[in-house]
């Protein structure tokens, strides 16, 4: 006679130490098995878009770092600046587009740091979390000394930054990026070698390259199954035009293969801010701009690469100082569909090694 | 056998890259502030409390009643009221809810006469949240004793 | 949140209070009675063990407040991540409608005593989200009793570590064992 098994919900979260911040995965399971998974989004719905059609076009910088992906601050600030800028056709000098580059690319550190960090935690490496944010801290304090800012700094403006870069702080920047070549071996050494590491995330959470583009995947996520596609190179922005830089793209789709892309961008960061620097021109940092800045009658699409992926934002104008409707396309809610697909078959521990290794932040999926 | 043999060289090994990086960190550079007895440099630009610096020259506020950071905003945290009319127009009130304060900067950045400034102070942790309402007595006091220009934007070398 | 409100919870056990009422009403037990309150607050304040309530930016402040530049752990503040385990709750970040019936479940499901830190802008009264907003809770004080709160947006981890020795403080002021004296 057969032994009659039945399936088994799980629910993981609201509160759960390992989801990286509020998502709920209604996980389905035949034994050990993943039958299948539902997340339940909308814990963190903070109404942002909304919220900006009561806003001027100036306040709404620093709802954008807050209400959206709050690891990536600058990025938020880049992709809702630039659908304004292409509304109001709005002109941003050579060095303003410098230095938000720069910044952009600080951020990217910083960002895939808290990932690679709080990966290491859910995988057991709790050596890598302080190894990364030590590393943060230095990204922080040179935040700080620029922006004023060390989570949300509400630098950019319309038609430029807000201010000019304190003295010596290149240099400061350039210093660490040299130092922080040899931080991206040390995690290579804590981690690439490690049979444990590999044994947990080698082969785990496949996502083919069909089904990635399949299920609207972008990013570092797709570009770990092989989906050849950055945003600064097929759409360059701000200085991505005139800089040269490589975009790592591994045909896995694993767990290990998203890992890998990550750090090889952390590397191509640090390239692009030092061709940043070495490049950056001299003069106005900012065009004139009104405070209460009434764009004219249109709309604009504006798609940048955040460190999470193709980051659009769709601005309608009604010739009000205000936007008519702001539509936000978060890379992190089209990532976070793709996760039923990686993990179908997989065993219940794996859950949390593919969760962390897309790298989703639920400011992001809910705004 | 020989597989069993190159995993354990595997596992020894990866053992022993890793322990190299820990041991490389415990004899560098000490990293943790102790915070409450050493503090961190906090860095001259940094979003701190907002604060009401009194003018040296005629020992009264810089502020000229313009609405400008009520109306900038984001957060509608800032409530100001005068009183008098022409040259004698005083402010009677300016409030500012530092629960609900966002501290982006704007207000900040549109002042006119650098009436309101960052200060880089940040320990206002309080047992009631009808602390966190600053008033005028409370915001001047806030205020550094010697003069700084937190508001002035874009100008090159600023610390 | 339930429209029948709980029994109310016995805070003290039944036994120990009666011992303490025999000893405060000795000749010179109420000296002795506040130096075990004494040593039993001082060992409650240095280990407080908090439930991390991340919920969004606040919470990425909190994690570095644990990593190596300001270390936690040296105070004895020691991250859980189950209530039944934890002093005190953080509640880092703005919490929503939908997420407010979960932190008031887990701050039931603590042990008493707890207490609650309200840390950023958002917890402490909605913040930026405060004005034209129909999701966000306006201040997790509207479901749970907030005992420090921490302003900022998000506040630096000095700021966190700041709110945390101002609880130690209050702890250490606590009449733990004395029964409250009705007025």
């Amino acid at each position: 006679m057969a032994l009659r098994t039945e399936e088994l919900m799980l629910n993981m979260g609201p509160q759960h130490p390992s989801t990286h911040g509020v998502l709920r995965l209604v996980v389905t399971l035949d034994g050990e098995n993943i039958v299948d998974v539902v997340p339940d989004i909308g814990y963190l719905h903070s109404s942002v878009e909304k919220m900006m059609e009561y806003r001027t076009y100036l306040q709404n910088v620093a709802l954008a770092d807050r209400g959206m992906d709050y690891l990536t601050a600058l990025a938020n600030e880049e992709g809702y600046l630039l659908a304004v800028e292409r509304v109001g056709r709005i002109e941003v000098p050579p060095r303003a587009r410098y230095l938000r580059t720069i910044m952009l690319e600080l951020q990217r550190l910083s960002s895939h740091l808290v990932w690679l960090g709080t990966w290491g935690i859910d995988l057991g490496a709790t050596t890598v979390f302080l190894y990364c944010f030590r590393e943060r801290e230095r990204i922080l304090d040179l935040f700080e000394q620029a922006t004023g800012g060390r989570l949300h700094h509400v630098y950019f403006r319309p038609g430029g930054v807000y201010e000019d870069l304190p003295d010596g702080w290149t240099d400061r920047v350039l210093a660490f990026c040299d130092e922080f070549l040899g931080r991206v071996d040390e995690y290579h050494e804590l981690l690439t070698g490690n049979p444990i590491f590999l044994a947990r995330v080698q082969g785990v959470g496949v996502l083919p390259r069909d089904r990635a583009i399949a299920m609207g995947a972008c990013g570092p996520v797709a570009r770990a199954s092989g989906v050849d596609f950055d945003v600064r190179k097929a759409f360059p922005y701000e200085a991505y035009g005139e800089l040269a830089f490589d975009v790592p793209v591994f045909q896995e789709g694993d767990c290990f293969a998203r890992y890998r892309v990550r750090m090889e961008e952390m590397r191509q960061s640090v390239r692009i801010i030092q061709q940043a620097i070495a490049k950056l021109p001299d003069g106005e940092i900012r065009s004139k701009v009104q405070v209460n800045v009434k764009l004219p009658r249109g709309e604009a699409y504006a798609r940048t690469e955040s460190p999470r992926g193709d980051l659009g934002v769709y601005l309608v104008s009604e010739g009000e100082d205000a936007p008519y409707r702001v539509k936000i396309r978060a890379p992190s809610f089209s990532n976070l569909f793709a996760l039923t697909e990686m993990m179908r078959g997989w065993k219940v521990a794996d859950v949390i090694a593919i969760l962390g290794s897309v790298d989703i932040v639920l400011s992001d999926v809910d705004r | 056998m020989e597989a069993l043999a190159t995993r354990a060289w595997e596992a020894v090994a990866g053992l022993y890259a890793g322990l190299r990086v820990t041991f490389r960190a415990l004899v560098g550079r000490k990293n943790t502030v102790m915070y409450p007895l050493q503090k961190v440099n906090v860095a001259p630009r940094w979003h701190g409390l907002l604060a009401l610096p009194v003018d040296p020259e005629t020992g009264s506020d810089k502020c000229i009643i313009c609405f400008q950071c009520e109306r900038v905003c984001p957060d509608r945290c800032i409530h100001i009221e005068a009183g008098g009319k022409g040259k004698d127009r005083l402010l009677t009130r300016f409030d500012i809810e530092m629960d609900k304060c966002c501290y982006c900067g704007l207000c900040v950045e549109v002042c006119p006469t650098e009436a309101i400034v960052f200060v880089p102070h940040y320990e206002t942790s309080t047992y009631n949240r009808a602390n966190l309402v600053y008033d005028l007595d409370d915001l001047r006091r806030a205020a550094p004793k010697e003069p700084i220009a937190h508001g002035v934007v874009a100008m090159r070398g600023r610390p | 949140m339930s429209a029948q409100a709980p029994p109310p919870i016995p805070t003290r056990i039944a036994p120990i209070q009666t011992a303490v009422d025999i000893l405060d009403s000795l000749p010179g037990g109420s000296v002795v009675l506040s130096k075990v309150e004494y040593l039993l607050n001082w060992s409650r304040a240095a280990s407080l063990w908090p439930l991390t309530f991340g919920l969004a930016c606040c919470a990425i402040e909190m994690m570095a407040a644990w990593a190596g530049r300001f270390d936690l752990d040296r105070m004895g503040v020691i991250p859980r991540a189950t209530p039944r385990q934890a002093d005190c709750m953080i509640v880092a970040g703005r919490c929503t409608i939908k997420m407010a019936p979960i932190v008031r479940r887990l701050w039931e499901q603590m042990p008493e005593p707890k207490y609650v830190i309200s840390m950023g802008s958002c917890a402490t009264c909605g913040g930026p989200f405060y004005y034209d907003n129909y999701s966000i809770l306006k201040g997790i004080d509207q479901v749970v009793p907030v005992d420090v709160y921490v302003p900022g947006c998000p506040p630096r981890p000095e700021a966190l570590i700041e709110g945390l020795l101002k609880l130690q403080e209050k702890i250490k002021a606590e009449p733990f064992l004395r029964r409250a004296v009705p007025a």
